[in-house]
């Protein structure tokens, strides 16, 4: 009945994305457009150290915006938490048999879903950006992807069941989502930053999630996959069984 | 009678949001097939009630069994039994009418076979058959009212539970949808049990419970409510209430009360309709309308409360 009742909701959150036309070429085209416009506009007139051999802007942007793409898809996917309780939806749920567990483990479905399929989607444009990912590449990507997703919707999730207003919980992204991207490395290395910065970005579980990503992105075909992969992932996936442990707990809570 | 016996049995509930207690030592008990009402003004905890017999609120003091179980220990066989109406229909409105009722025989593990039987039955006993491939958002309110129905009992529930199930419907519909639940409950066997703010809505069910601030201040049958609150009276309408209410007192044996833009008078002895022709003969000149009246639920809360019902606060 559990898995019933979560997938259920999982497909609910992708049919609800799907028809809300705007919503879905919002959350693809922003990415994308931010990506090429401001890797064109800096281009190579960035040359920091830490910078991989090449430094053109597009290629050193390329995992950021991946990132950014599960980041946005998969918060933006836990307002329909706050919408649901609002609408009444929600309640309907919470009076089923396994309805606290299955609302958290269909959203997380939902929102991984949703997140993985539209980072990959981007992933296939990487040879713009002179990527050339092979077939092993692609699954470890797709496994680190499917990771954040989940840990991020499950931040998401957490942040958004307790807020009773969506304009509150856009106001947190922009306050907590948006520097926890930019100090992820996505915009810059830590390598090149402020003493302080660099520390915050080697406490962000997020600077390994991209990390992984822009490693992952630049091994070329025939190539050992990076040395601190494992590394990377083990944090990610602590960090994400963390948040899902958290969210457990605080969905089995009633008023 | 054992525990088993009741569809809902409530002993001494209370909850507090904080430091402030919004409900104190509630019983209630809905009989198994019977019509059970929680009555109260806006702000009298009906609600916070609905919440927590229907296991979205925490059940913080006293006790409550559903059919025999407790509904502290054994939540999730409780929920099974339930079918539950919120006062906003709790239904997708980006989702199609059929959409909605799978996925609600999803959330209840119904089998998928089973489950469009059941939903084919379901639009067609509402008689939304040949709504099922339209969105939610695009019905009316009382079409939306009829999907929520539907989809409550798929699940077969034994027990209906509704919050104020007419909140925001005209009252054509309001009437078309009460007479739909009275036809469900009379062929699904089903025990009902709802909370409303409506005087009128309460008056069908076998028994109610009413409330004010949280507080039970009475329960019982609507008919044995009514007959303990005495006799007939009359109503007389009148620009000057104070006034005729004097001359009325003067007469003696007779029980008089001024009222807004009325004076209610009760005669201590003899029946009400000859005082009203009486009333109404001698005092045509003052007097707008005679009212012969029986006494009400509204009369039951003033005089419970000393308050009229209108002139109480907002909801918890």
């Amino acid at each position: 009945m559990f898995m019933q009742a979560s997938y259920s909701l999982a497909l609910r959150e992708v049919t609800r994305f799907l028809r809300q036309k705007n919503r879905v070429i919002g959350a693809m085209a922003t990415p994308v457009l931010f990506w090429f416009l401001l890797g064109s506009g800096v281009g190579r007139s960035l040359v920091a150290p830490g910078f991989r051999e090449r430094t053109d802007y597009l290629t050193y942007f390329f995992p950021g915006i991946v990132l950014l793409i599960i980041l946005f898809t998969a918060i933006f996917s836990t307002v329909s938490v706050i919408e649901d309780r609002r609408e009444g939806f929600l309640q309907g749920v919470l009076v089923a048999p396994d309805g606290r567990s299955a609302i958290l483990f269909g959203k997380l479905m939902g929102g991984t879903m949703l997140a993985v399929f539209q980072a990959i989607v981007v992933v296939l444009l990487a040879p713009y950006s002179d990527y050339h990912p092979d077939a092993r590449v692609l699954f470890n990507l797709f496994a680190m992807i499917a990771v954040l997703a989940v840990g991020l919707t499950a931040l998401g999730f957490l942040i958004a069941w307790p807020m009773d207003s969506t304009q509150g919980f856009h106001a947190l992204i922009n306050l907590f989502f948006v520097p926890l991207w930019f100090l992820s490395g996505a915009l810059f290395p830590p390598s090149g930053a402020a003493g302080w910065i660099r520390a915050l970005m080697h406490f962000n579980p997020l600077s390994y999630g991209h990390d992984a990503l822009a490693g992952l992105l630049a091994t070329r075909p025939g190539m050992p996959l990076p040395v601190d992969l494992s590394h990377d992932f083990s944090i990610v996936c602590v960090t994400t069984l963390l948040l899902v442990m958290a969210c457990t707990v605080q969905v089995s809570r009633r008023s | 009678m054992a525990d088993n016996l009741y569809a809902v049995k409530v002993t001494g509930v209370g909850y507090s949001y904080g430091k402030k207690r919004v409900l104190d030592n509630i019983d209630l008990k809905l009989e198994e097939g019977g019509m059970f009402c929680v009555l109260g003004p806006n702000g009298s905890g009906k609600t916070t009630l609905f919440k927590i017999i229907s296991t979205i609120f925490a059940l913080q003091d006293g006790e409550i069994s559903v059919g025999g179980r407790s509904l502290r220990r054994f939540p999730t066989p409780v929920r099974k039994k339930l079918g539950v109406l919120f006062q906003n229909p709790a239904v997708d409105m980006k989702l199609t009418v059929r959409e909605n009722l799978r996925h609600h025989g999803n959330l209840y593990g119904i089998d998928p076979h089973d489950l469009e039987t059941r939903i084919n039955k379901n639009l067609e006993a509402l008689g939304v058959e040949n709504r099922g491939g339209e969105m939610v958002e695009s019905l009316s309110g009382g079409l939306r009212r009829r999907v929520e129905i539907a989809k409550v009992l798929l699940t077969r529930p034994s027990i209906l539970l509704m919050d104020e199930p007419t909140t925001g419907l005209d009252p054509a519909i309001r009437s078309e949808l009460w007479s739909i639940i009275s036809g469900i409950r009379n062929t699904r066997k089903l025990s009902v049990l709802f909370t409303t703010h409506l005087l009128e809505e309460a008056e069908p069910a076998d028994e109610i419970l009413l409330l004010d601030q949280g507080h039970s201040v009475a329960s019982g049958r609507v008919a044995e409510l009514r007959s303990s609150l005495g006799k007939e009276y009359v109503r007389l309408g009148t620009y000057s209430p104070k006034k005729l209410a004097g001359k009325i007192r003067k007469e003696g044996e007779i029980e008089v009360t001024i009222e807004p833009a009325s004076v209610k008078v009760v005669p201590s002895r003899g029946l009400a309709a000859p005082l009203a022709i009486r009333l109404w003969r001698e005092y045509s000149h003052e007097v707008t309308s005679v009212t012969l009246c029986r006494p009400t639920l509204e009369d039951l809360f003033l005089q419970k409360t000393g308050r009229l019902w209108s002139s109480t606060p907002g909801e918890i």
